[in-house]
This record gives structure tokens, sequence and C-alpha cells, in this order.
């Protein structure tokens, strides 16, 4: 009676634990083999530790830059969206704000006029890759910016592309969660971070913006960082 | 009491062997005072290869625990109130540029305000470098069994350049290098004996580097 009783539990035991090694298997199989993801990148962007230029910008932040959204079929990897849109204002307003002193959003080029200068940055190419189409364990994404500068008449004084690089490994995230999401989403913000970076230190020590700095920076200026 | 001698005993008879190698070498005396902390950065900059986001962690807790600890600031806490400055592109690589870092009155402020006095870039990886041995698992109506053996190598190489941001000048290098060969035989139950290569290679990086800036010998 007691062996049949320990029989029938250890019976029982048993099937409970396929049951749950199957539900784990098809779920692994869901995450792993996914058909892609659709990621919303969120977050903020620390403010910039460098000194403002003394210059009122004007700053266009355009409809193709703030709903822009990348879409893209990998194989084996499925169908990605990569929504940076809602992103774009958050950094631009954070980099250009320490940037300059006075910044004014400005819906077109020409309602600029009147200021030192207006900013139109833009997308110009996004890319990514994931690691069931590389091999390997990064989420990867590159962004190649182009940020335009013009004068008081409309007229560009340069556009400089700025390519940003961000990558997030699988492995930061726990085995039994798909890394798809968060791992973009994390690339992703690093590649904005990337972006920001290099714009708030790079861009003022282009010949033309330092050409353009000297002649509109207010005479009290308290000279250019870095 | 009899757990606690059941756990040592079982972490002992599942654990592999590791192996680990500490250099040091100074170039400047050290000492930390108190309101003085430490931030541990890992390496990320392009071309060069990426530290496991987790043993930077470790070697930042390891700092702040145990006997002599000292204060740490988390890596991401010290890169976004440094932004734009410690990004991967834009992170001095040499101590040739941290006098720039610490000569601008904006980061100086700042590095003031957090308290950090020492800056310890760690780089390196952990690779596996051998593994052999096979294990065949079946199930039946029955049960499950397993037989075989596997065994694997792994190798955990880490540097850690110290930089005094007071002196604006590096003040020494700390190594580790931990091997450690991992195994499970199979009879019926696979029985792993896991060497915590990466895990050693961080405690004993992280006990130099404590003794390192508290110039403890």
């Amino acid at each position: 009676m007691i062996n049949a009783k320990w029989r029938y539990r250890a019976v029982n035991i048993a099937t409970r634990y396929r049951r749950k090694t199957l539900l784990i298997g098809v779920c692994s199989a869901m995450v792993g083999c996914g058909g892609g993801a659709a990621v919303q990148v969120e977050g903020d962007f620390p403010k910039p530790l460098i000194v403002a230029s003394p210059v009122h910008v004007g700053l266009v932040l355009d409809d193709a830059l703030i709903t822009y959204v990348h879409t893209e079929t990998i194989e084996k990897a499925g169908e990605w969206s990569v929504d940076v849109g809602p992103m774009q204002p958050k950094l631009f307003r954070s980099v250009f704000g320490a940037m300059f002193t006075d910044v004014t959003e400005v819906a077109t080029i020409a309602d600029g006029a009147g200021l030192a200068g207006v900013l139109v940055p833009r997308i110009d190419k996004f890319q990514i890759a994931v690691p069931a189409q590389t091999r390997n364990d990064f989420y990867e994404v590159w962004i190649r910016y182009v940020i335009a500068l013009y004068d008081a008449g409309g007229s560009p004084i340069v556009e400089w592309p700025l390519t940003a690089y961000g990558k997030t490994s699988k492995e930061e995230f726990g085995p039994l969660e798909s890394a798809d999401e968060p791992g973009m989403r994390a690339a992703t913000m690093t590649a904005m971070r990337d972006a920001g970076a290099f714009l708030a230190l790079r861009f003022p020590t282009l010949p033309e913006v330092q050409r353009w700095l000297r002649a509109h920076a207010s005479p009290d200026a308290e000279g250019m960082s870095p | 009491m009899r757990v606690a001698i059941f756990a040592l005993v079982t972490a002992g008879l599942t654990s592999g062997c590791v192996t680990t190698t500490i250099q040091e070498m100074r170039e400047a005396d050290t000492g930390i005072e108190d309101g003085e902390s430490v931030v541990v950065l890992g390496r990320h900059h392009k071309g060069g290869q990426d530290i496991e986001s987790g043993f930077v962690d470790c070697v930042s807790n390891n700092l702040n625990g145990g006997r002599n600890k000292l204060g740490v600031i988390r890596e991401d806490e010290f890169v976004d109130a440094m932004f734009p400055w410690f990004e991967p592109r834009t992170a001095p690589l040499t101590t040739t540029d941290l006098p720039e870092i610490i000569g601008h009155p904006m980061l100086s402020e700042r590095l003031g305000e957090i308290g950090v006095r020492y800056v310890v870039w760690v780089e390196g990886a952990t690779h596996r470098t051998d593994q052999g041995g096979s294990l065949a698992c079946s199930a039946g109506p029955t049960g499950a069994a397993c037989f075989g053996f596997l065994s694997w190598e792994d190798d955990s190489s880490y540097e850690a350049a110290v930089w005094d941001i007071k002196q604006g000048a590096q003040v020494g290098r700390v190594s580790s290098d931990a091997v450690g060969t991992s195994f499970m035989p199979a009879v019926i139950v696979p029985v792993p004996f896991i060497a915590r290569v990466q895990n050693t290679a961080c405690s004993t990086l992280a006990d130099q580097l404590k003794r390192f800036i508290t110039n403890d010998s």
C-alpha cells in the first residue's frame, strides 16, 4: 500500500516535471526564435558638463526627426522596429542647451532670422545588428546624424556628419528573459549618448563653427569648451 | 552549525581548482583620506576589447566591502556626473589627457563635489582556453540518466591602471590572472565541479587594489 502510494507520487511528480519542462521549452523557443521586436526607446540624457558659448541659436526639430522609426526585416531574426523619434528632442535640447547660452526652437530655418544661426539635426542613416544575425552576443546600433548649421540669412555654414555607435551584450540579461527588446533599447540609448558626447565636444572645434562663433560671440565671452 | 559544515563541504566538493597570479607595479605613493572615494571604470573604447560589465561591478562591490573597505562611486553614476568626458569615445586613454580634464574648472569642481580621488581603469576578459570530453543523457519512461565526463579550462586576465586625480598621474598598475579547470563527471546524475575563475580574479584584484590604494603592504 505504502509502495503504491509512493509510486503514485513519483509518477505524479514526474508528469508535472515533464509538463513544466515542455512549457519552459515552448517558452524558450518562442523567446529564442521570436520574429523580431518593436522597440520603443526611453530614457534621459545627463546635462553635458561644458561651458556654453554666448550665442543665441535657433533649433529646428522637424517632423522627420521627431517621428523617426527604423524598420528592418532581418533574415532569421524577423521584423524589427526601433522608435527613436521621441528621444531626439530630449537629446538635442539637452546637448545644444549646454553648448549655447540661448536656444530657441523654431519651425523653419527662415524663422531663425535675427538669431546668430540655426541648427538643424537630422538622421541620415540608421543600422542595427542582432545576435541572431551576426552570431555574436551583441545588439549593435549605428546612427549617422547630419548636423547642419545655417547663418541668419539661411545660408549653410557647415553640414557635419556625425556617426554614433552603441552596443549591448545579451549576456547582460537573464537566461530566461528575452534580451531582444531591452538589448536593442540599451544599444540605441548608448548610440544616442555617444552622438551627444561627440557633438558636445567636437562640433565647437570645427573650423567653420569656430569662425562663426568668433563672429557672433558676445564680447564678454568666456571662451569655448573644450 | 551542521548546515554550515554541510554547505562548506558541498562548496569544497563542487568547486574546481583556481590558480591566481597577482602582479603590482607602483609608480608613486598612494593613500586615501576620509571623504575620498574610488571609481572603477571598464574600458569600452572602440577597437579595444570590451570588459564584462559584471566584472566592473564585482570589483567595485569588493572594494566597498570587507576589511579596510573603500568609498566607491558606481561607474554609471560617475559617467553620468562627468558626461560627456568619460564616454567610450571621449574618455581619456592615457594620463596625458588627464591634466586637461582636472585643469578644467568645471570638471575639477564636479570631481571635488563627488569626492573621487582615484580612477581605476580595468581591462581584460575571461576566455575559455580548453574544453574536452563528452556527456550523453537519455530519458525514458522509467527515468533519465547521464553518462560521461566534461572538462573545460577558463582563463581570466585583467589589469587595472590606477590614476590619482589629486596628482594628475598614474600611480601604478595591478593585474590578476586566474586559471581554473572545471569538470563534470556523470554517472546517472551529472555532478559539476565548477572553478569560479572570474570571481576569483575579481576578488584577488579588488583585495590587491585595496592594499595598493591604502598603501597597506
